[in-house]
């Protein structure tokens, strides 16, 4: 197969153009399309600041409240937004792989490579906002707040190749993964701190790959801060797990036929 | 060229047992061979024409593919509805890895597109959408041309138009051509099988291939009398 492949270009080639294609129909519905990707975490952000100042909470970090819940927030959306695109992804462009040297493997990676651009520049719209509005100096690390988001990206990736897979199998997965990621919105220390919280529930926090995606960022964000739960390779571990079940799973439906959708 | 060494395929799918389309095969298509494949309906005509393009993958055994093999000759679900027929046109031509120039200008000419370029996909009527589909398709020089019960689109003069050009990229490629109606099969295929009961049996000709499909119909519709 490898050889036909080379007679159609380069890999590359055919990953930059479904790229691009995945990110000129991701926003086809026109400036609302794009607005709303860019609306939703500005949502989130907005809706826990006001849950703050309603509940008088104060913020773990000597920062303003906004810059803390984006803190939370971005890596959040990065990781969750990658699994929405790549469950619909799969389903919707299926078709392509009647195409020689497109594979569902291309397709899942460009969707989530369309997206990790969408949120990073979400991301620098979002901060550099808050940094003006609020006159907050630049952050302490933009490489480990870069890193944070790509874990966040790299463990979204993993989880979100599986999640596809599964809703390529059967409609009730389809259904089932989005309500059964609800509880990360909880669970990931978006808008608190792990050391707020007691030692016990601190341990069992930190087997959630995306809070050390989270605290990353944080210590890449405000000078100072340094978190006990901020291990990059636990994460990326989680991630690298995911993948191959995914890929597991992608050889066991394609090849029983098992996909829920005609090709 | 395709070589199908013991292949078979099977689906376990979403009932307890297993469906066979293709008991192990061996079989040597040539590169520019024009192949005819007589099956009924139903019996695995389209997962063969997923085979031969690499879409689907044999259960059992090995399928050699070598040289450019297309996809079925118009197949449309490539195009988006939100993009534009030239954007369409632009990423298919990218995909492929093909000059974007060339490809859109084909097409172009081919479909007799003009003004339709800046139209969104979704707006264009299906008999466009179909021809369109059938440009992409016939606009990249292949080795081996598969069609899935289709050598062309819409009628009479379009029709004709697609016919045409297809038989002139055949005078440089081949053609594997899966149909269960043998209408067009001898105006373009000079070698025949017939899929019959999950095997791909070849016959001395078409005549031969269609009394066998007829013959296994009417047997099989007397069987389920009994």
């Amino acid at each position: 197969m490898a050889e036909d492949h080379k007679l159609w270009g380069t890999s590359l080639q055919r990953l930059s153009a479904l790229v691009e294609r995945e990110r000129r129909t991701r926003f086809s519905g026109g400036v609302f399309a794009g607005i709303w990707a860019f609306a939703m975490p500005v949502g989130w952000i907005v809706l826990i600041v006001l849950a703050f100042q309603l509940l008088g909470r104060r913020v773990p970090i000597a920062v303003p409240i906004p810059y803390f819940v984006a803190s939370g927030i971005l890596p959040y959306a990065m990781f969750r937004q990658i699994v929405s695109s790549l469950m619909r992804s799969v389903i919707a462009n299926r078709y392509l792989i009647h195409f020689p040297g497109i594979t569902l493997r291309q397709i899942l990676l460009s969707s989530a490579l369309a997206e990790l651009f969408n949120l990073a520049v979400t991301s620098v719209v979002i901060l550099g906002g808050i940094m003006l509005i609020y006159d907050v100096s630049a952050p302490a690390d933009p490489l480990l707040v870069m890193a944070g988001l790509s874990v966040a990206w790299a463990l979204g990736f993993g989880l979100g190749r599986l999640a596809a897979l599964l809703g390529l199998w059967s409609d009730t997965a389809y259904r089932i993964v989005p309500l059964m990621l609800r509880p990360m919105f909880w669970i990931s220390a978006i808008f608190y701190v792990p050391r707020e919280l007691s030692a016990t529930i601190g341990d069992i926090l930190w087997f959630n790959p995306l809070v050390h995606a989270i605290e990353i960022l944080r210590e890449g964000l405000f000078l100072d801060y340094k978190s006990t739960i901020s291990d990059p390779w636990y994460p990326l571990l989680c991630a690298y797990l995911l993948f191959i079940a995914s890929s597991w799973l992608e050889r066991y439906v394609v090849s029983h036929g098992l996909q829920r959708h005609r090709i | 060229m395709i070589t199908l060494l013991n292949a078979s395929r099977s689906y376990q799918g979403r009932k307890a047992e297993a469906r066979v389309i293709l008991a192990p095969t061996s079989l040597h298509l040539g590169s520019f061979e024009k192949v005819g494949i007589l099956a009924p309906r139903g019996t695995g005509k389209s997962t063969l024409a997923r085979l031969f393009t690499g879409v689907d993958l044999p259960s059992g055994g090995k399928i050699i593919r070598s040289g450019r093999i297309s996809w079925p000759l118009g197949f449309a679900g490539g195009l988006h509805p939100d993009l534009t027929v030239l954007d369409n046109l632009d990423m298919t031509a990218r995909l492929l890895g093909e000059d974007r120039l060339q490809f859109i200008g084909f097409c172009d000419a081919f479909a007799q597109l003009g003004s339709l370029l800046d139209a969104k996909m979704s707006s264009v009527s299906p008999g466009e959408r179909a021809l369109i589909a059938y440009a992409c398709s016939i606009a990249v020089a292949c080795d081996t041309y598969i069609a899935d019960d289709m050598l062309g689109v819409g009628l009479d003069e379009v029709r004709a138009k697609c016919e045409a050009m297809l038989e002139r990229r055949l005078q440089t490629a081949g053609l594997i051509f899966l149909t269960s109606n043998p209408r067009y099969m001898s105006r373009f295929c000079d070698r025949y099988f017939c899929l019959l009961r999950t095997q791909l049996i070849e016959t001395d000709d078409l005549a031969a291939a269609t009394e066998a499909v007829a013959l296994t119909a009417g047997a099989e519709s007397m069987r389920e009398g009994d």
